[in-house]
């Protein structure tokens, strides 16, 4: 980021890592640099008030999350009055999303002094090029097919990426090639599990499948798999009921897919089997036990895992 | 008046250590709070409209001595308090000393509490702090432990019904919401401002699609009050109340606007079947208020369970 030439930065999208590193950058610098968070309800006159604080040293004021700064108004006659060639002050603009606000992108389209960055969502080829990037940074090489082979094992990650690239850096050591062959040794990767999945296997009594699911899942998320797979699992029971009520009424299944807001493909091959390994008790009873679940594991009860596998296995029988 | 009086004490500095004021929701624990620092605070008549600067601001929400930290639909957070104890360390701007309103000390999360501890052992001398809570089992012992208890109990009906009746014309109506608040002016007067009713309608709904077993469209009801779950369940205590009490004294029913039809549907369970479901709510309640449990899933296992 050209820093010394520019008195506005306004760095935007949906690249965390990328904001981040810019963030690094910017402070490593010799400026005195500030860095206010508006997610802590930072509003724009506390920040002008900033700016214009004497300081005798140039100073950077860096401003993350800058689309939740609260007020506009004042910013805005600060950025229409701010001269371009004065560089005591740099305001550094971190926008966390896809939108930029207006009092940002009125500084963004100044023109001469201002300047906006955009990460924009990456295709595969992009990714494979940031681990190209990184193992020449860390003065290694990698084969093609095994950058590839790394971006299907972890994923879009920039940051796992990253680390797993200086892994394997380190592991081959300096000016090494990183092949295939060191990733399948020490790169652990990140097979995709979602907890839908989950609660469709236990409701299809398919126990070994939702268990193997909810391991790898339990493996990528940690503890904090749990109340999503609850969730789910509330979801399909609870969907599976409505199937089950209308089924014993009687009512035709293209009627059924229509009344529950599926296709009708999907409900005849998914849905209505499902529902017809159930009986309406014994669904009452699945719900019952998956309120018990509930507070359960909300509550501050140990080996949460144990006890969403022993329901599993407990509305699999 | 009794307690404002003493609340009044409080702040002219008679008692040291911080209050903890304990009720339901509504009884006037931050008003009464309020009161006694407008009047301490007063420098003009003291009367109910004084003109003086510090009535005026305190009324408003804007005196520069008088914080007030709320807990939103989340729990208070450590950061928050680390704020208002460096806040309490600071000198007051125009009054004597300055005070602390924490709406929410049931709230407060661990780290948030121990964090408090000390500065509520010994606050600032300029400094008096009132924490405001509905459930004291909520309290951590340790905060309980250094403040000074003061208990509000639920309003009186005639008191709370003299309220709405300003603003509600229909007797029979205001009636309802008066005891729809159970004890508690502020939710009556809420229910009433944004027409709750309608709500307690629902409820009676569900409760005849249950009876009929029409368990699609029951969901799809509850789905369509989600953000309103908590005051359904609530709704749907009272008129199970309403379920017990209608043969044996039916002065006592809350929702009279809809007499009739309380009875019909009483009619079509057994009390033993209807008290067993007060009961079940009732756990849901307390089972709700300590942890944030998935509410719909588990008043749609009520309904279904209860009616099957």
């Amino acid at each position: 980021m050209a820093l010394d030439f520019n008195i506005f930065v306004v760095a935007f999208g949906d690249e965390n890592f990328y904001l981040d590193r810019d963030i690094t950058k910017i402070k490593q610098g010799k400026r005195e640099v500030f860095q206010l968070d508006a997610d802590n309800g930072l509003s724009d006159i506390e920040l002008v008030a900033l700016c214009r604080q004497y300081s005798e040293l140039p100073r950077t004021i860096i401003v993350d999350n800058a689309q939740k700064l609260k007020g506009q108004k004042v910013l805005q006659e600060f950025i229409e009055n701010r001269n371009a060639s004065d560089h005591s002050l740099i305001l550094v603009g971190i926008i966390r999303g896809e939108k930029l606000p207006e009092v940002w992108s009125l500084a963004a389209s100044k023109g001469k002094g201002f300047e906006r960055k955009k990460f924009k969502p990456w295709d595969t080829a992009k990714y494979i090029n940031f681990i190209k990037i990184e193992a020449t940074r860390l003065r290694v090489s990698i084969e093609k097919d095994a950058a590839e082979f790394l971006f299907q094992c972890v994923g879009i990650d920039l940051y796992r990426l990253e680390n797993e690239t200086r892994k394997l850096a380190i592991f081959v050591g300096q000016a090494g090639t990183i092949k295939k062959e060191h990733i399948a040794l020490i790169t652990s990767p990140t097979p995709k599990a979602e907890p839908f999945q989950v609660a469709e296997q236990v409701m299809s009594k398919n126990l070994k499948k939702a268990l193997q699911l909810f391991s790898v899942l339990h493996r990528n998320m940690g503890e904090d798999s749990i109340i999503p797979v609850v969730r789910a699992l509330m979801n399909q029971v609870e969907k599976t009921l409505v199937i089950r009520c209308y089924q014993d009424k009687g009512v035709s299944e293209g009627d059924i897919a229509g009344l529950i807001g599926m296709k009708e493909w999907p409900y005849k091959n998914v849905a209505a089997p499902i529902a017809r390994k159930h009986t309406l008790n014994a669904l009452i009873s699945h719900m019952q036990k998956l309120c018990k679940l509930d507070a359960d594991v909300k509550s501050a009860a140990r080996s949460k895992r144990t006890l969403v596998e022993l329901t599993m296995v407990s509305i699999t029988q | 008046m009794e307690g404002i009086s003493f609340l009044r004490r409080f702040v002219d500095g008679h008692l040291t250590s911080p209050l903890i004021l304990i009720g339901p929701e509504g009884v006037g624990k931050r008003i009464s709070v309020l009161k006694a620092v407008q009047e301490a605070f007063c420098n003009g008549t003291r009367e109910q409209n004084c003109p003086c600067s510090s009535c005026y601001t305190i009324t408003r929400n804007n005196h520069p001595d008088v914080v007030v930290l709320t807990a939103d639909e989340k729990d208070i957070s450590v950061d928050a308090i680390r704020g208002l104890i460096s806040e309490a360390k600071s000198y007051p701007a125009s009054a004597r000393m300055r005070c602390f309103i924490i709406d929410g000390a049931d709230h407060f999360t661990v780290p948030a509490a121990n964090a408090f501890l000390k500065t509520l052992e010994e606050p600032p001398a300029c400094s008096k702090f009132f924490l405001l809570a509905e459930n004291a089992n909520r309290v951590l012992p340790t905060i309980l432990s250094r403040c000074g208890r003061v208990r509000y109990k639920t309003l009186p009906e005639t008191f709370i019904l003299s309220i709405i009746q300003q603003y509600e014309k229909d007797s029979v109506k205001a009636l309802v919401y008066s005891r729809l608040g159970e004890g508690s002016a502020g939710n009556a007067v809420h229910y009433w401002g944004s027409g709750k009713l309608a709500l307690r309608d629902q409820v009676l709904k569900a409760l005849m699609l249950a009876l009929d077993k029409d368990t699609p469209a029951l969901f799809s009801i509850i789905d369509s009050v989600e953000q309103d779950l908590a005051l359904f369940l609530k709704f749907l205590g009272q008129v199970i109340h309403d379920f017990l009490v209608v043969r044996i004294a039916s002065a006592k029913v809350i929702n009279m606007d809809c007499f009739d039809n309380i009875k019909k549907l009483e009619s079509k369970r057994s009390i033993r079947e209807w008290a067993h479901l007060a009961k079940r709510i009732k756990n849901l309640q307390n089972l709700y208020s300590i942890s944030r449990i998935n509410l719909s899933f588990h008043i749609k296992t009520i309904f279904i369970d209860s009616f099957r």
